[in-house]
């Protein structure tokens, strides 16, 4: 489904990200990619958003070669994603109401997009994600946690297909933390979502990964990749096995990495 | 501000003026009974011709700046190379007293309406020009990428977030700039005009030595920045109602 082949990307100050790099996501895969701060990992994402362009070779989703954002990749940040001006409804009710501002051209919006009911939509992913009795507070009103929890229902209401999330709850506390973590592998399941997790921490990429691409010092060139029997798996965490592969994790995403638990 | 707030600061005006009055005790400064029945005789016929005629070319003048200012500061605010280009230009001009520029306004686009707007106009640009840039630099990239994610090009991303960020930067710089416009507006009308509230104080009242209907016309100038500000304040409460007690 997501197709990386040999795409090379470059800062303009001439920091070189990914060198001739390819990488492929199947559909309905869950991915967590992982490494220390500064090696590329939101670049990654933005990539796969469509957000940044590669200068070499090409990023193709369902075949299709990537050019610009695209309607059904769903995209979520750590923080300040919500408008501040914005009631959590209208939040929610955004990227809806970018939609019904273009109509479906294809471009902006999916070709098939209906938004009769746009309303239920947003009243639904607000009911889903528990933050219907929040509707009319600002985002400064709300916790973190419930501030993601809008994030979330923006995007779904969307009703992407592949869902990125740049280090959705390192900004929370522990408890809100592994309730969203659950929360979003529930979802993933229940929407058929491909998703694509970007955080520093080990233990977090572990739980919402069977894969993990670990990112060291870059340029990358090769995707280095780790199955993970232990997607989802929260009470793990002191097998051996498991210990074992936060070992191996580590070591591969080197020296640098000394930040991560 | 609020309306009881309002009526206490204005009767502490119209006691500390009463004072005032009697202390100096000469025509030139006539007490507030002399003056305010005039002030309202006199509203429902020539000075309300001149406050109308002044408050249109407050209104068109902000308008105006509006129209310029929002755009090309949102432009400056995103694009960091031109702003720092243009941003040593907008330093030098902006502190220069627009008023000195009169003669060379009345000379380039006449005495009428236009010199007056043209050059209130350009005082609220610069404010706005400035806030409305440095609003839009502090917008964060990740709320940009975010909302371009959700598939919003350059028109959705100024209808849905430049536009609405911008909004209470230009009512900051309205709320900042009022009181210098209307007090530029006062100058430009005591030159070649024969209406607004410059030329009713200086011209028709001062000029024949009439102190009470120049205490009039100070009076109405004074009521139309408090319904300037007042007007600020209810759009701030109604476009900006996530800055409730903060602004």
């Amino acid at each position: 489904m997501i197709q990386l082949e040999a795409i090379t990307f470059a800062y303009p100050n001439g920091t070189c990200i990914f060198e001739d790099f390819s990488w492929q996501v199947a559909h309905g895969e869950a991915w967590a990619v992982v490494g220390p701060s500064g090696c590329g990992k939101t670049t990654l994402l933005h990539l796969l958003a469509g957000l940044v362009r590669p200068q070499a070779g090409r990023i193709l989703i369902d075949g299709q070669v990537l050019r610009r954002p695209r309607p059904r990749t769903g995209l979520i940040l750590q923080d300040y994603g919500l408008l501040p001006w914005a009631t959590l409804r209208a939040n929610v009710a955004l990227g809806l109401d970018i939609r019904a501002f273009y109509g479906p051209d294809g471009i902006h919006v999916p070709k098939d997009e209906v938004l009769d009911d746009k309303e239920e939509r947003v009243r639904y992913w607000m009911t889903r994600l528990g933050i219907h009795h929040l509707a009319g507070h600002y985002p400064h009103q709300v916790s973190g946690g419930q501030r993601q929890r809008a994030a979330i229902a923006r995007t779904l209401a969307l009703r992407p297909d592949i869902l990125l999330m740049d280090e959705p709850f390192g900004a929370l506390d522990a408890l809100t933390r592994q309730d969203l973590m659950q929360l979003t592998m529930q979802l993933r399941r229940e929407e058929g979502l491909t998703t694509v997790i970007v955080t520093h921490s080990i233990e977090e990429a572990l739980y919402l990964g069977e894969y993990v691409l670990v990112l060291a010092r870059p340029p990358h060139r090769v995707a280095t990749a780790l199955p993970n029997p232990h997607v989802g798996d929260a009470a793990c965490r002191h097998d051996s096995a498991f210990l074992e592969l936060c070992r191996q994790l580590r070591a591969l995403m080197g020296e640098s990495a000394c930040e991560v638990a | 501000m609020r309306w009881r707030d309002v009526a206490l600061g204005t009767l502490a005006t119209l006691v500390l003026w009463q004072l005032l009055a009697w202390a100096i005790s000469r025509p030139v400064f006539p007490p507030p009974w002399q003056v305010l029945p005039l002030f309202f005789e006199k509203l429902g016929g020539e000075l309300g011709m001149h406050l109308l005629i002044s408050a249109a070319r407050v209104v068109a003048a902000i308008l105006a700046a509006m129209a310029i200012a929002v755009p090309a500061g949102l432009g400056l605010g995103q694009m960091r190379r031109l702003d720092r280009l243009l941003a040593p230009l907008i330093y030098i001009v902006y502190p220069i007293p627009k008023i000195v520029f009169l003669p060379v306004i009345l000379v380039l686009v006449g005495s009428g309406d236009d010199s007056k707007v043209l050059l209130v106009g350009m005082i609220l640009f610069f404010q706005m020009l400035v806030v409305v840039r440095d609003q839009a630099a502090q917008l964060r990239p990740e709320m940009i990428a975010s909302v371009r994610s959700m598939g919003a090009g350059r028109r959705a991303l100024f209808r849905f977030v430049y536009l609405p960020a911008c909004i209470p930067a230009v009512l900051t710089a309205l709320r900042i700039s009022i009181g210098t416009a209307i007090a530029v507006l006062f100058i430009a009308e005591t030159y070649a005009t024969n209406a607004g509230l410059g030329y009713y104080i200086v011209v028709e009242s001062w000029g024949a030595l009439r102190y009470t209907d120049m205490y009039a016309g100070v009076l109405a100038m004074s009521l139309l920045g408090l319904v300037l500000y007042f007007l600020v304040d209810w759009l701030d409460r109604r476009l900006c109602p996530w800055r409730e007690g903060s602004a």
